[in-house]
């Protein structure tokens, strides 16, 4: 057989590399000069200043003052704390563990690259994006409506909520996932479907879970800004005692709300470890 | 928060001046009411231009325009969510408490802080704190900084360290600021007649509930506003105090959240009554979403009488029982009319002088609130090395198959710009371990791809079992690919599942429904087949460990039990010993040239080591640049021949 030997193409004359990286410098010194203003903007618009900050420890030390011994009363203050943080903890379950359902379906629609189609793709994105526009807040003043006074609301308002920001983490978990498994599968004729349930959630469970746990975390939080609304749990305790002022009362919640936390956060770390 | 509230009536306010640190919280809001009243009365300021004050205020949205480095702040806020549904809606007449510093250095007003005193009304459509803003600054002659907050704690706060002039608070924000930070009373809102407005609390049940007092609500369930609010907490619960009922033991009380949740939760029958106050019902009366009608007796706390032309339109609810709430609540959505404030100025001492008197006397404050032609390259004489006999366990040979199961003709590829083939043709026939050796960028991977169908050619024709795939659509097309089964260099196995179910998948298109969706659920023939296959690549005791657990040489062997439990009969591999050390290359080699001459399968690998190839294949591919230089038998291929694919690599060919 002949061999083909195509000819060495010739160099170019001179190396473009002064005019590459001007060419790339300036769009770059533009971009830095866009991102400077605009922090130059959000300093002003946030009214930021260090030497107020300094110059008011005064106010902070008299507000710690206040908070510290905090107060300790167990049956008005540290069991009423335990057994609310207890309501909340079990809002941020129900909301979490029920919005998994739906933000797994969204999140594959949601996901370029198995979604099946543009439509579809746009119309989950969409669909998420609503979900994260609308404050969990005020998911919960609907529901409210609907079921009443409690923390049931709280829990819709977390899973609403969590569906818009989980299904968009896992969309794009999805997204960034290795291609490799699923070309594997396709050529062997697998449906998306099959696709999905065997190549694509396999390679995110890990990251999902981890996401899954991080979002937990957060709805405890959030499910203590919902006790503000009605639906009780510690975030209800923690406001009225910064309505009344009694700091020192504030000061347990938030250790109450603190070893809450210190225990999810550990929780969840002893699970990731065990998942990947 | 029951329990807070306990404990606030409990001890710490128990029956002491709550400025002085005791009273039960009822007892508190009935002292502060009581003392907000006397104190109206006796600071509350009108001007005697309220009038004109107020016309300017229905037209004054510019006066919103409020300069930086403000000598002045003016920080204000409602009771809880009041606040923003007031500023939303623009219908604030409520009692407004200010205070004013000036600083040193600027000419303060004549009057002073005294002079502040300002019946202010602020029409629907306004934004009532703007307008209060702008009212203040034209009064003070200073610019005015506005934040609004959501809650009167931090106002509090910010004004106890002097971080705040001036601040608007409710009922019991004030008693708070007044304890805390010292603040005083320096005027409130009032109505166009310049008549201190007013609200007050009450508390509804539906038209047709059997509740007609408020000592009947014992063990039922009562909406209130959120803890801390005067007219949505305070107030009601002093009106069940002075019916005899223990608000934390004898009704079921729940925090709505606000007024208009409260409300909500009434209309929606979700609470058996609910706390609404005169405000909150002239709103939803408004926006049509409340009838009083509908709701007749309001078991009824009381503030402060209102004036008739204020009341509902509706027939007005009965009053069942009236909170003693003495004395002038500020007021908000109702007053219109009536009788004007006193006119007086300077109830504080100290008005009018030198700047640190003022800080001295007066001090309340602040609050904080506030993102590529083709054309047939050199023919490539098929031919077909070893016609191996069907052996061993796979698939039979087709009667009567005398062309090659797999042939690609004058196949054209470009990626935009850059071509990466240019008429290649491949045959592989079953039987047969074709080798194909290229430099990086030769197109040999493209080759593959395009045959199962991961990449699109944009020329020539892929005949897998001699049927045409660009004929082919859907099912029988999906059938044909699944005829050609890849090996990847990266393997591409799901590292987490275990061998076993990985094979398994190879057999996905084939399977349908629910049970294709998870290892656990695949059908038992399934496992038994795929557990055949990792047999024929010697894998059969690691079934059950994760692919992450085997070796590189482990998982590619994987990878190609899984090809063969797709019933593949053309094995096309990409680069599948590149990441392997020399042994574990050598076996998967050595398994694909045996599933070729013993199972008489179709094998085409892509490699980039000469030494492999001759040693397992029984022909050679060389492309450069997108096309075939040479198709022999590796006793053929000379090193010269070999090297000439590789010295030409620098720069991919590109099209004119």
């Amino acid at each position: 057989m002949a061999i083909t030997a195509p000819a060495p193409r010739p160099r170019p004359a001179a190396p473009p590399r002064v005019t590459l990286r001007s060419r790339r410098a300036l769009p770059g010194a533009l971009a830095l000069a866009a991102l400077v203003a605009v922090h130059v903007a959000a300093w002003i618009a946030t009214e930021f200043s260090l030497p107020a900050l300094a110059g008011g420890y005064e106010g902070m030390v008299g507000f710690m003052a206040e908070a510290i011994p905090p107060e300790l009363n167990w049956s008005e203050v540290v069991l009423p704390g335990i057994q609310a943080s207890l309501v909340t903890l079990a809002t941020a379950i129900m909301g979490t563990t029920l919005s998994i359902p739906f933000a797994l379906g969204l999140a594959v629609l949601a996901a370029h690259n198995a979604t099946p189609k543009v439509a579809v793709y746009q119309a989950a994105r969409s669909t998420l994006s609503f979900l994260r526009a609308v404050p969990d807040i005020v998911f919960a003043l609907i529901f409210v409506t609907a079921v009443g006074l409690g923390p049931f609301p709280g829990v819709l308002a977390i899973l609403f909520h969590n569906v818009g920001v989980m299904g968009k983490l896992w969309a794009e978990s999805i997204e960034e996932s290795d291609p490799g498994p699923v070309d594997a599968l396709r050529t062997s004729g697998a449906r998306r479907s099959q696709l999905v349930a065997n190549a694509v959630l396999p390679a995110v469970t890990p990251q999902w879970v981890g996401l899954g746990l991080y979002r937990f975390e957060v709805n405890v939080r959030s499910s203590l800004v919902l006790g503000l609304v009605g639906a009780g749990g510690i975030g209800f305790l923690i406001n009225g005692s910064i309505k009344l002022f009694r700091f020192d009362e504030l000061f347990t919640y938030i250790l109450i709300v603190l070893l809450m936390v210190i225990a999810v956060d550990q929780l969840s770390a002893a699970i990731r470890k065990r998942i990947t | 928060m029951h329990d807070a509230l306990d404990q606030l009536v409990g001890d710490r306010l128990d029956g002491q001046d709550p400025l002085d640190g005791g009273a039960p919280l009822t007892g508190v809001l009935e002292r502060a009411t009581h003392r907000e009243g006397r104190r109206l009365v006796e600071v509350g300021v009108a001007q005697d231009d309220e009038r004109v004050v107020a016309a300017e205020l229905q037209d004054t949205p510019a006066i919103a325009q409020t300069p930086r480095d403000p000598l002045t702040h003016l920080h204000a806020a409602g009771e809880g969510d009041d606040l923003h549904r007031l500023v939303a809606q623009g219908r604030v007449e409520e009692r407004l408490r200010v205070r004013a510093e000036h600083h040193q250095g600027v000419g303060g007003p004549a009057g002073g802080v005294d002079d502040v005193g300002q019946a202010v009304r602020c029409q629907r459509g306004a934004l009532a704190y703007t307008t209060l803003a702008g009212a203040l600054e034209r009064e003070l002659d200073c610019p005015v900084e506005l934040t609004i907050v959501e809650d009167y704690s931090a106002e509090v706060l910010a004004m106890e360290n002097d971080e705040l002039d001036i601040a608007q608070f409710g009922p019991l924000g004030f008693v708070f600021a007044s304890q805390r930070a010292d603040a005083q009373p320096v005027a409130s809102f009032a109505d166009a007649g310049g008549e201190l407005t007013t609200y007050k609390a009450g508390i509804w049940v539906p038209g047709d509930s059997p509740l007609q007092s408020i000592q009947q609500l014992r063990d039922r369930s009562l909406a209130l506003a959120e803890p801390g609010s005067t007219s949505g907490d305070a107030l009601p619960r002093l009106a069940l105090a002075k019916a005899g009922l223990d608000p934390e033991q004898d009704v079921k009380l729940e925090y709505a959240g606000g007024h208009p949740e409260a409300l909500l939760a009434l209309t929606n029958g979700k609470v058996d009554a609910a706390e609404i106050n005169t405000q909150q019902l002239k709103t939803s009366m408004e926006e049509g979403e409340f009838d009083p009608s509908q709701f007749p007796p309001d078991l009824g706390v009381r503030r402060r009488p209102q004036r008739p032309d204020h009341r509902p339109r509706q027939p007005r609810p009965r009053v069942q029982a009236a909170c003693p709430a003495g004395a002038d609540q500020p007021g908000s959505p109702g007053g219109r009319g009536g009788r004007r404030l006193p006119g007086r100025r300077g109830a504080r001492p100290a008005g009018s002088g030198h700047p640190r008197d003022l800080r001295a006397a007066v001090r309340p404050r602040a609050d904080p609130r506030a993102h590529r032609g083709g054309r047939l390259a050199m023919g490539v004489t098929v031919r077909t090395t070893s016609a191996a006999p069907a052996a061993g366990g796979g698939k039979q040979a087709p009667a009567g198959d005398a062309g090659p199961q797999l042939s690609i003709r004058g196949l054209t590829k470009a990626f935009g710009q850059r071509t990466v083939l240019r008429g290649v043709d491949l045959e592989v026939r079953r039987g047969e371990c074709v080798t194909v050796l290229g430099a990086n960028g030769s197109g040999k991977s493209t080759a593959l791809r395009c045959v199962v169908g991961l990449a699109e050619p944009d020329e020539g024709y892929i005949r897998i079992g001699g049927r045409m795939v660009s004929g082919l659509r859907g099912a029988q097309l999906a059938a044909a690919r699944r005829e050609a089964a890849m090996v990847f260099q990266q393997i591409h196995l799901v590292r987490r599942r275990t061998a076993l179910d990985n094979v398994c998948c190879g057999a996905l298109g084939r399977l349908r429904g629910a049970r294709s969706l998870t290892p656990l659920a695949f059908p038992g023939e399934l496992r038994d087949e795929a557990m055949g296959c990792l047999d024929r690549v010697g894998l059969a005791d690691r079934a059950s460990d994760r692919v992450a657990d085997l070796s590189g040489g482990q998982q590619q062997r994987v990878a190609v039990a899984r090809a063969l439990c797709q019933r593949a009969s053309i094995i096309l591999a990409d680069e599948p010993v590149a990441a392997l050390d020399p042994t574990a290359a050598e076996q998967v080699m050595e398994l694909l040239r045996r599933l070729a001459h013993e199972e008489h399968l179709a094998v085409a690998v892509v490699l980039h080591q000469p030494a492999l190839a001759r040693r397992h294949s029984d022909r050679i591919v060389g492309l450069l640049g997108g096309r075939v230089t040479f198709n022999r038998a590796p006793a053929e291929v000379d090193d010269a021949t070999v090297g000439a694919l590789y010295t030409y690599t620098h720069e991919e060919p590109r099209v004119a």
